[in-house]
C-alpha cells in the first residue's frame, strides 16, 4: 500500500479556533447554518407532541437542508413497537401536520432511515445500556461524533430518573467533555407545578447537567411573532421614546383559546390555566414587551433582562387578593354556533372540580419605566376565540382641543397579534373627510401575511434546530422559570386555601367572568374587544 | 393590463384606475420593496416575467420591468399591470409598470426610473444583462439601488466577468449578489455537511481529481456554476490555480495544493434532465485513504445520491436532499441577503485568475 505523506496541521486550509477546527466550507451568517451531526432521543414518543410537532418539525428541517445528514432520531418509549411500525405511525402524523404538503416521498424515504424505535420503560437500566449501545452503533455507521440530545416529552414526575439513568449510564457528559462531544436535555413545560418543587428540580437537575446543558421549551419563544417583539422594540427608534409610564397607560396581554381542555383532563386538574399556561407563555410575553433593552443579542444578555423585569413584578397583595386576581371555569355554553359541555363535564374531570380554567391578572412593575403601569394578563379557555395578543394602550389625550360634547377621544392603541391573523396594528384618531369635523379612530395595520406570504418555520422546527446548535437564546433559563414561580406560587396557594364557591362562574363562549371586568372597571379601564 | 402603450406621465393615473377598478378592489395595496428588472435579450424577457410572477407570489413589491433593445431604434414605451397574490385570507395587489426602450432613448432610463419608485422602500437592481459597461445605465441605477443582483448567463469571458464584477464591486456602494452564486447554495451546504468531519475534510483537501458534470445547452455556454463552484472549492481550500487545459470533452483546471496537485474537471452532459447549467453530479477522488466520494442529483427530485468508497470499504450509498431549491427561489433569497457575500468576492478573485476564453 503507498504511504501517504500526512501533511502538518498549519498546512491545512481550515484554521483552529482554540482547539475546535472550522470547516472552510461553512460560509457566513446564520441562514448557513445546519444542526450539528447528533442524536435526538424523543422520551415518551408515542404521545401527542411527538406526532403532531416534532417529527414534522424533523421532517421539515430535513426538507429545508438544515438537518445534518449526520442524525439520527431515536423514538424511547414503553409500548412494544418495531422501528418499522413507529415510521409509518410518523409518516401518517407528517401527512397530517407538517405545515409543507404534501410529503415528498423520496424525501421521507431517506429521512424515515434516520428513525429508530427503542421500547424501554424509563426505569429501567437495560434499557439506557441498550440505548447507550445503540447510540454507539448509530454513531458508527452516521458520523453523529457522540452528540446527543434527549428530549424529554413525558410527564414531568420521569424527569429526575430518566435524568439521573442518563447521567448514570454515561449518556450524559459533563460540560467541557474531552472528545469535544456534546449532551443536551430539552425540558418540556411544565418545569415544576410549583416554586418549591421547581427549585427541587432544579437543583436535583444542576447535580447531573450544567445550565448550558439544560433547554428548557417553551414553544412561544420559536414563534415568528415573539421573536419579532424584541425586533419592533429595539430595531425602531421610534418606539423606544414612549414606551414607558410617561406614555402608556396600561398593557393587556390576553390569551384566549375557544378550546376546551379535550383530552387533557388528567393533566389540566393538576395544573389549572395558571400552570399551563400563565406561568410560562404568558410571564414570556411579559418579560419581552417590559424588559429593557439587552446589551447584545447573545442568549444571557436577553435572559439577563427578562429576569431582571420579571424580579421587578411587585408580588400579589395577598390582604387584597380578589382586587389583583381572578379566577373562573367554564360552564355549559355556545362555541361556534355548537353546544359545548362545562368543565366539570369533560372526560377525567372530577364533577366537582374547582380547578380554573380562566385567570386575570392585575400586574405592576415596580421599575423607573413601568412604576404606576398596570399590565392585565387574562387567560382562559372556551372563550369566544382563539386569539393571543399584547395590547399596549396609550394615555388619553388631554380633552381640549378635539372633544365635541363631552365625548372623549378614544386612546391610541397599539396592537401585537401573536396568533392568529399575526401583525401589528395601530389605532389612531383621524379626521373623517366633510364639514362637520368628525374623529374617527382607524386603524394602520402591518400584516404578516401580507407582506411575507411564505409559510414560516414552525416554532418547534426553530427550537430543536437551535438546541442542537447550542444556541439557547429561545429557551428559558433557570432563574426566567424560578422567578415566574416566586410571583404565582402565593396564587396557586391561595386559590388551593380558599376553593371558589362560585364556579363553574362563566358561560363557555363569553369573555370569562364579570369579576374580570370588574378589575379593570374599578380603575376605568375595559378589556379590549377582540 | 393596459392595452396599449401609455404615456409615462399617465402611469401613476392608470395605477390609480387599476386599483379602483373592480379587480383592484377589496385588494390590500402592500409593498415590501421596489425591484427594478434590466433585461436586454429578447429571448430573456419572458423568463423575467415568469420570475415577477415568482417575486409577487412571495412578496408584494412594486416592479419596474426594463426591457432595453440596445441596438434597436429609438424608441420608448410603457405599459402598467398588476399582479395579484394570495396574502392569507387577502389578495394583495402588486403593481408592474414595463418599459420598453431601445436605441438613443437608453440613457434616459434612471430618468425614467426615478419617479416611479415607491418612496421609504428599499430599491434593489437586477442587473440581468451580460453587459457590465457602463453606458449610462447600470452606475446611475446602483446609485439608487440597495442592492444589485446580477444574472449573467450566457458569459464567453468569465475572466473579463469576474473581473468587471470584482471592478464594479470597488465602485458601488450597493450590495451585491449574483443568481448563479445563489443558484449554488443548495451545493455549497451540502458539501459543508458531507465534508464536515476531520477525516471528510482531510479527504477533500487531499483530493487529486474533482470532476463536476453539468447540464449542457447547445451553444455549451452554460458553464458558469460549475465555474463558480470549482472556484469556491480552490478558494476555500486554498488552493492556488497552476493552468487550464481546454478539450472537447472538458475543460481541466489544475490547482496547487499542500502535498500535490489537485484537477478540477468540468464536464458538460447531454440530456441530463436538468436545466442548462445545472450541476448533475461531483465526483471527488483523493489520494487520502484512495477514497472516492459521488454525489449524484436525480435529475427529477432534489434527491442527492452519495456514494463513498476508499481502498478498505464501500460503504452503502446514502441519500441526502439539496436544500429547498424551487425554480427563481435564489432572487427570494438574494433580495433579502445581508452583505455582499466575501465567500464570494473571494471566489471571483480566485475566477479571474483563470484565463477563460
Amino acid at each position: 500500500m503507498q504511504q501517504h505523506s500526512h501533511p502538518t496541521p498549519q498546512s491545512l486550509a481550515a484554521y483552529s479556533v482554540g482547539e475546535k477546527r472550522v470547516n472552510p466550507l461553512e460560509e457566513e451568517g446564520p441562514r448557513s447554518k445546519i444542526a450539528d451531526p447528533c442524536i435526538l432521543v424523543i422520551f415518551g414518543a408515542t404521545g401527542d407532541l411527538t406526532a403532531r410537532k416534532l417529527v414534522p418539525a424533523l421532517y421539515n428541517l430535513a426538507r429545508e437542508g438544515q438537518l445534518s445528514t449526520h442524525f439520527a432520531c431515536v423514538a424511547f418509549a414503553r409500548r412494544p413497537k418495531t422501528s418499522e411500525g413507529f415510521r409509518q405511525e410518523m409518516l401518517e402524523a407528517v401527512g397530517k401536520f407538517s405545515r409543507v404538503q404534501p410529503v415528498e416521498e423520496n424525501l421521507w424515504n431517506s429521512f424515515a432511515n434516520q428513525i429508530h424505535y427503542h421500547p424501554s420503560d424509563f426505569d429501567q437500566d437495560e434499557g439506557y445500556e441498550k440505548l447507550k449501545k445503540l447510540c454507539e452503533d448509530l454513531d458508527r455507521k452516521l458520523g453523529t461524533k457522540g452528540n446527543r440530545v434527549f428530549y424529554l416529552s413525558t410527564q414531568p414526575k420521569y424527569f429526575p430518573d430518566i435524568i439521573a439513568r442518563l447521567k448514570k449510564h454515561g449518556l450524559i457528559y459533563e460540560p467541557g467533555d474531552s472528545k469535544e462531544r456534546f449532551s443536551r436535555v430539552i425540558i418540556e413545560k411544565p418545569f415544576g407545578h410549583d416554586y418549591k418543587s421547581a427549585l427541587e428540580l432544579q437543583q436535583f437537575i444542576r447535580t447531573h447537567l450544567d445550565e448550558s446543558q439544560i433547554y428548557r421549551i417553551d414553544h412561544y419563544l420559536g414563534k415568528e411573532t415573539v421573536q419579532n417583539l424584541l425586533v419592533f422594540r429595539f430595531a425602531n427608534s421610534l418606539f423606544e421614546s414612549f414606551w414607558n409610564n410617561h406614555y402608556i397607560d396600561h398593557v393587556q396581554i390576553t390569551v384566549s383559546e375557544e378550546i376546551g381542555i379535550g383530552t387533557r383532563g388528567a393533566f389540566f386538574e393538576e395544573a389549572g390555566i395558571l400552570r399551563d399556561i400563565v406561568q410560562n407563555h404568558m410571564m414570556q410575553l411579559l418579560s419581552l414587551v417590559a424588559m429593557e433593552p439587552p446589551s447584545s443579542l447573545d442568549g444571557n444578555s436577553i435572559r439577563d433582562e427578562k429576569v431582571k423585569v420579571a424580579s421587578a413584578i411587585r408580588p400579589i397583595d395577598l390582604q387584597n387578593f380578589s382586587k389583583y386576581v381572578v379566577r373562573g371555569q367554564y360552564g355549559p355554553g355556545f362555541i361556534n354556533g355548537e353546544k359545548v359541555a362545562g368543565y366539570r363535564e369533560e372526560p377525567h374531570v372530577n364533577p366537582r372540580s374547582v380547578v380554573e380554567t380562566y385567570a386575570a391578572l392585575e400586574l405592576y412593575i415596580d421599575n423607573w419605566r413601568w412604576a404606576g403601569v398596570p399590565f392585565y394578563l387574562r387567560a382562559g379557555k372556551r372563550l369566544p376565540k382563539r386569539t393571543t395578543e399584547i395590547a399596549i394602550l396609550f394615555k388619553e389625550i388631554p380633552q381640549i382641543l378635539f372633544s365635541q360634547g363631552g365625548k372623549k377621544q378614544e386612546p391610541n392603541a397599539l396592537v401585537m397579534r401573536i396568533q392568529p391573523n399575526e401583525g401589528i396594528s395601530l389605532k389612531i384618531n383621524s379626521k373623517v373627510p366633510g364639514t362637520g369635523s368628525p374623529i374617527q379612530p382607524v386603524k394602520m395595520d402591518f400584516n404578516y401575511s401580507s407582506y411575507f406570504g411564505l409559510s414560516p418555520p414552525e416554532a418547534y422546527e426553530r427550537l430543536i434546530c437551535d438546541c442542537m446548535l447550542g444556541d439557547g437564546t429561545l429557551f428559558a433559563r433557570g432563574d426566567e422559570v424560578l422567578t415566574s414561580w416566586r410571583l404565582l406560587t402565593p396564587i396557586l396557594e391561595r386559590f388551593q386555601e380558599t376553593p371558589p364557591s362560585d364556579f363553574p362562574n362563566y358561560a363557555s363562549g363569553t369573555w370569562g367572568p364579570e369579576a374580570a371586568d370588574k378589575l379593570l372597571a374599578k380603575e376605568g379601564r375595559t378589556w379590549r374587544v377582540l | 393590463m393596459t392595452k396599449g402603450s401609455i404615456e409615462l406621465c399617465h402611469i401613476e393615473e392608470e395605477l390609480k384606475r387599476l386599483r379602483e377598478c373592480e379587480s383592484g378592489k377589496h385588494k390590500v395595496h402592500a409593498s415590501l420593496f421596489n425591484l427594478i428588472i434590466y433585461v436586454d435579450q429578447e429571448e430573456r424577457t419572458a423568463l423575467y416575467e415568469k420570475l415577477i410572477k415568482t417575486v409577487v407570489s412571495h412578496f408584494p413589491s412594486r416592479i419596474l420591468l426594463i426591457v432595453a433593445h440596445p441596438q434597436g431604434e429609438d424608441h420608448l414605451s410603457s405599459q402598467v399591470t398588476a399582479e395579484t397574490l394570495q396574502g392569507g385570507e387577502l389578495e394583495i395587489f402588486c403593481e408592474v409598470i414595463r418599459l420598453e426602450v431601445g436605441g438613443a432613448f437608453l440613457e434616459r432610463i434612471p430618468f425614467l426610473v426615478l419617479p416611479q419608485l415607491l418612496p421609504d422602500l428599499p430599491t434593489h437592481l437586477l442587473w440581468a444583462s451580460s453587459d457590465l459597461r457602463d453606458q449610462g445605465v447600470l452606475i446611475p441605477l446602483e446609485r439608487i439601488a440597495k442592492r444589485v443582483i446580477f444574472d449573467s448567463e450566457r458569459i464567453s469571458n468569465l475572466r473579463e466577468f469576474s473581473l468587471s464584477i470584482l471592478h464594479l464591486l470597488s465602485q458601488f456602494h450597493a450590495e451585491v449578489s449574483d443568481l448563479n452564486w445563489s443558484a449554488l447554495r443548495p451545493w455549497r451546504h451540502l458539501l459543508a455537511n458531507q465534508f464536515a468531519t476531520d477525516k471528510e475534510l482531510r479527504s477533500l483537501e487531499e483530493a487529486t481529481l474533482i470532476r463536476l458534470t453539468y447540464a449542457m445547452d447547445h451553444q455549451n455556454l452554460s458553464e458558469i456554476e460549475a465555474a463558480y463552484l470549482q472556484a469556491w472549492l480552490a478558494t476555500q481550500l486554498n488552493w492556488k490555480f497552476a493552468r487550464m487545459e481546454r478539450s472537447e470533452e472538458n475543460i481541466r483546471l489544475t490547482y496547487q495544493r499542500t502535498g500535490g496537485e489537485v484537477a478540477l474537471l468540468l464536464a458538460p452532459e447531454r440530456n441530463s434532465g436538468l436545466p442548462a447549467g445545472a450541476l448533475s453530479s461531483i465526483e471527488v477522488e483523493s489520494a487520502y485513504e484512495k477514497g472516492h466520494t459521488l454525489f449524484k442529483r436525480d435529475p427529477f427530485t432534489r434527491q442527492v445520491h452519495i456514494q463513498y468508497s476508499n481502498a478498505l470499504c464501500c460503504l452503502l450509498p446514502t441519500y441526502t436532499f439539496l436544500s429547498s431549491l424551487k425554480a427563481d427561489d435564489e432572487i427570494i433569497d438574494e433580495i433579502f441577503s445581508q452583505e455582499t457575500s466575501a465567500t464570494y468576492r473571494a471566489m471571483l478573485h480566485t475566477l479571474s485568475q483563470i484565463p477563460w476564453k
